[in-house]
């Protein structure tokens, strides 16, 4: 249940994100929802491995749906292998803290802009680096960043409920 | 076997999920299936789906929001914009008369032009003396160019004509109209050889006129074209006058009989005329 709500979050998110954007003009300052999605459901699944792993492919799935003419497969690739490193990384950092979860979202955006990049690169023909659009994903990386702690909360609070608890309820007090 | 699995599920599961988009993306960059499965059909469908979705909420708090909330400079907008409707209503009306003047103008040259049997300048109507029934009884006409007005000179427009100066000053006159009571021109009925006088009715209701003609003509009917016969020496030959009317309501005066005639002018709608200034009497009249 957890699972699917988070999945309904997400999906919800992805959906308004460009239209509630463009309300206030800011269209082209999207965030990076998969990573953060993802480093969530990472940092908040310490027990249940498996379940959190086939959510975060699953989130992978949903972003690639939203991503009409890029490669099907790629955002599952990016969403599974972020989701071991950060698994990997849950224990060594405290995610709840807004210091910690930015750096590790900013890293964590530069990966999954190059992992996106790499196999754009090995997978897509259309792919090429003259279409690189260095302005933009300096800017989607800052967002993300930015927002990262917010929308932590966010899917805190949604997923909270669904368990009874805020899973982040020391983030930005 | 079943042990093993269960200790390698996480890893297996791991696997095949890592595995599997790569089979997806090397299957599409090798172009085996350019037709999207239903998977990808499906989820796609419901993420354009949900994306339009939320597109219209979000467009109708935009709208909400940018018509009724956020009226920021509207005022100052809505002044602009009145001024400047004020402004284009204002050139409407300039436009207007321009367009009207430029085709009385037209037409008038036109007149100029077909009328080769006499010299005509144009004039400006610059006053026009109204009647106690709003009807003009006399107007003032200012040439335009080098030419000089002169007493009894014809004013005419492009529908027919006028009067004629009677008071005249450098390059002002007053014109007295054909309706006047002391109005008298050489007429004739156009194509039938009769000819009469056309007298002012004198009448300050009506923009009328009466035709006498000898009681011994033909009689008239209604729609006969009234036209000058150029016997005053005043008015040159062939210029439209007006049209009979009433014709069986014609009175016999003493050795006459009296036709009323609608005029064609009328003065009210006069802005410019053309005045003759000479009758060529060597060149017919041809129109």
């Amino acid at each position: 249940m957890r699972y699917f709500l988070l999945l309904v979050t997400f999906f919800v998110l992805m959906a308004a994100q460009s239209s509630f954007l463009g309300l206030f003009g800011l269209g082209a300052y999207s965030v990076d929802l998969p990573l953060i999605a993802v480093m969530y459901l990472a940092s908040t699944s310490s027990r249940r491995r498996m379940g959190s792993f086939i959510t975060a492919v699953a989130i992978g799935f949903l972003a690639d749906s939203f991503a009409v003419g890029s490669i099907f497969g790629i955002q599952m690739e990016i969403a599974g292998l972020l989701f071991l490193s950060s698994m990997a990384l849950a224990n060594r950092f405290q995610w709840h803290r807004v210091g910690p979860l930015m750096a590790l979202t900013l890293v964590g955006t530069i990966i999954s802009s190059a992992l996106f990049y790499l196999l754009s690169f090995l997978f897509d023909e259309g792919f090429s680096w003259h279409t690189f659009d260095w302005p933009g994903l300096f800017v989607r990386i800052l967002v993300t960043t930015l927002a990262s702690p917010l929308l932590f909360r966010l899917f805190g609070l949604f997923d909270g409920r669904s368990r009874g608890r805020t899973a982040t309820s020391s983030l930005l007090r | 076997m079943r042990k093993w699995l269960a200790e390698h599920s996480f890893l297996i599961v791991v696997m095949v999920s890592l595995l599997l988009p790569i089979v997806f993306m090397i299957v599409q960059s090798q172009g085996r299936n350019t037709n999207p499965t239903l998977a990808r059909r499906l989820s796609v469908g419901v993420a354009s789906t949900a994306q339009q979705g939320m597109n219209s909420v979000f467009g109708g708090f935009r709208s909400f929001f940018s018509n009724y909330i956020f009226l920021v400079n509207t005022n100052k907008e809505n002044q602009r914009l009145v001024e400047e409707n004020e402004r284009l209503v204002g050139e409407v009306v300039v436009a207007k008369n321009l367009a009207v003047e430029n085709a009385e103008l037209r037409t008038l040259l036109g007149l100029g032009e077909a009328r080769r049997d006499m010299d005509m300048a144009a004039g400006v109507v610059i006053s026009r003396e109204l009647t106690p029934f709003y009807r003009v009884a006399r107007i003032v006409v200012k040439l335009d160019g080098d030419a000089e007005l002169k007493k009894d000179q014809a004013v005419m427009a492009h529908l027919g004509l006028v009067g004629r100066v009677v008071a005249a000053a450098n390059k002002t006159g007053d014109v007295m109209l054909l309706t006047d009571g002391r109005s008298r021109v050489a007429a004739e009925v156009l194509g039938r050889g009769i000819l009469g006088m056309l007298i002012g009715a004198g009448r300050q209701d009506e923009s009328m006129a009466r035709l006498q003609v000898g009681v011994n003509e033909p009689l008239l009917e209604n729609g006969a074209v009234v036209t000058t016969s150029g016997h005053d020496q005043v008015f040159p030959r062939g210029v439209e006058i007006g049209y009979i009317t009433n014709a069986e309501k014609s009175l016999q005066a003493g050795p006459f009989r009296e036709y009323d005639v609608s005029l064609s002018v009328n003065p009210g709608s006069l802005s410019h005329v053309m005045v003759v200034t000479e009758i060529k009497k060597d060149i017919s009249p041809a129109r």
